[in-house]
């Protein structure tokens, strides 16, 4: 038994490691800037620079978030918290003044996205977007990890002028803190 | 040499398979309601039904997605595949015409969900989104779930009266597949 057991428990200890690491690769925070970004996101701050002028474009404390997924899909949306809620309660019947305050105080998008290590970008690939003009374009961002804060680059932001600043935050959720 | 094969053998089947089902529990299709859920979608149909009158509100061919993940969050967007550009190509000035066409052509909103086996039912937490007057509700979504087809069955769609019938496609996981090569029983 003792032969057998010290040929046994490495042999164990062996396929267990190579099993659970392939496991963890689809969780991993190190490897390819994609596995690193790769998660759900929240948003922490949207800024654009408009010449040395800074605005906010979803206001001082904007909703959002962004979801990379491993099979390479994204969606994004982000909103004012304070958008004025429609008298009618129908999203097909806002006044002008509703409809206009709903538009710039808000954006949604998906598509696919790639991811260039070389240069550090994202390539979104929008298919739909409720901004119609960016339906079927390709949106490029700069991006810088820091830990858990993901900071990304847009020089042509939807506002039109300026380069947009957006931080966001890796989402800690109530699953992955189990697994831990 | 032969005990020791017919120890380790079964022992190594053994840490394989429990290793592996613990994998797999990420992405199976079988198991409770939310794992079942779970991934990418892409919209196949909107249908509104108002007293037996049928409509599709987000016109024909409308573009969405649905994302579920596993860590509790959701994201779903869908528009109408005709939305006429803004021709400032600026979203924050677009004519009332253009923000007409847009609002009431497109929603987008996200959050985290549960979702309860018992009532076959989702509930989509609204943290933020394109319509204002979702925020901060708990929207409930009837579940049906058939292979890859996913139904969320609405009865207070946001614009209006009515029952919404949201129909999705599990969008095919490229990495998944490209992962299975991995496999070191191979």
């Amino acid at each position: 038994m003792k032969t057998s057991n010290r040929i046994l428990l490495p042999a164990l200890a062996g396929v267990a490691f190579v099993a659970f690491a392939a496991v963890g690769a689809g969780n991993q925070k190190t490897g390819n800037l994609k596995q690193q970004l790769i998660g759900a996101w929240t948003m922490v701050s949207d800024t654009v620079d408009q010449g040395g002028t800074k605005v906010e474009p979803f206001g001082p404390s904007p909703k959002g978030q962004m979801l990379l997924t491993s099979d390479g899909h994204f969606s994004i949306v982000l909103s004012r918290p304070d958008v004025p809620k429609f008298g009618s309660n129908s999203r097909t019947n806002g006044t002008a003044e509703e409809n206009k305050a709903a538009m710039q105080g808000s954006i949604g998008y998906f598509g696919t996205y790639t991811v260039s290590d070389a240069d550090k970008t994202v390539n979104l690939r929008v298919e739909a977007s409720t901004f119609p003009n960016w339906s079927g374009t390709d949106q490029k961002r700069v991006v810088a990890l820091s830990g858990d804060e993901m900071t990304v680059t847009n020089p042509t932001p939807s506002i039109g002028s300026g380069t947009a600043t957006l931080v966001w935050k890796r989402a800690k959720g109530a699953r992955q803190t189990a697994q831990r | 040499m032969k005990t020791i094969y017919r120890t380790a053998l079964p022992a190594l089947a053994a840490v394989a398979l429990v290793a592996f089902a613990s994998h797999a529990g990420s992405n199976q299709k079988t198991g409770s309601l939310k794992q079942r859920v779970q991934g990418t979608w892409t919209l196949v149909s909107a249908v509104l039904d108002q007293d037996g009158k049928k409509s599709e509100p987000f016109g024909p061919g409308p573009k969405g997605t649905v994302i579920l993940t596993n860590n509790d969050r959701f994201a779903l967007i869908i528009t109408r595949a005709d939305i006429p550009k803004f021709a400032s190509n600026v979203r924050t000035t677009g004519t009332a015409e253009e923000n007409k066409a847009a609002v009431q052509g497109s929603i987008a909103y996200f959050g985290t969900y549960t979702a309860n086996d018992a009532d076959k039912m989702i509930v989509l937490r609204d943290e933020g989104g394109t319509f204002p007057n979702w925020t901060g509700t708990d929207q409930k979504r009837t579940v049906e779930l058939s292979g890859d087809e996913l139904k969320f069955i609405n009865p207070n769609p946001s614009m209006g009266a009515g029952v919404v019938t949201v129909t999705w496609k599990r969008v095919k996981e490229g990495r998944a597949t490209a992962s299975a090569s991995a496999d070191p029983r191979r």
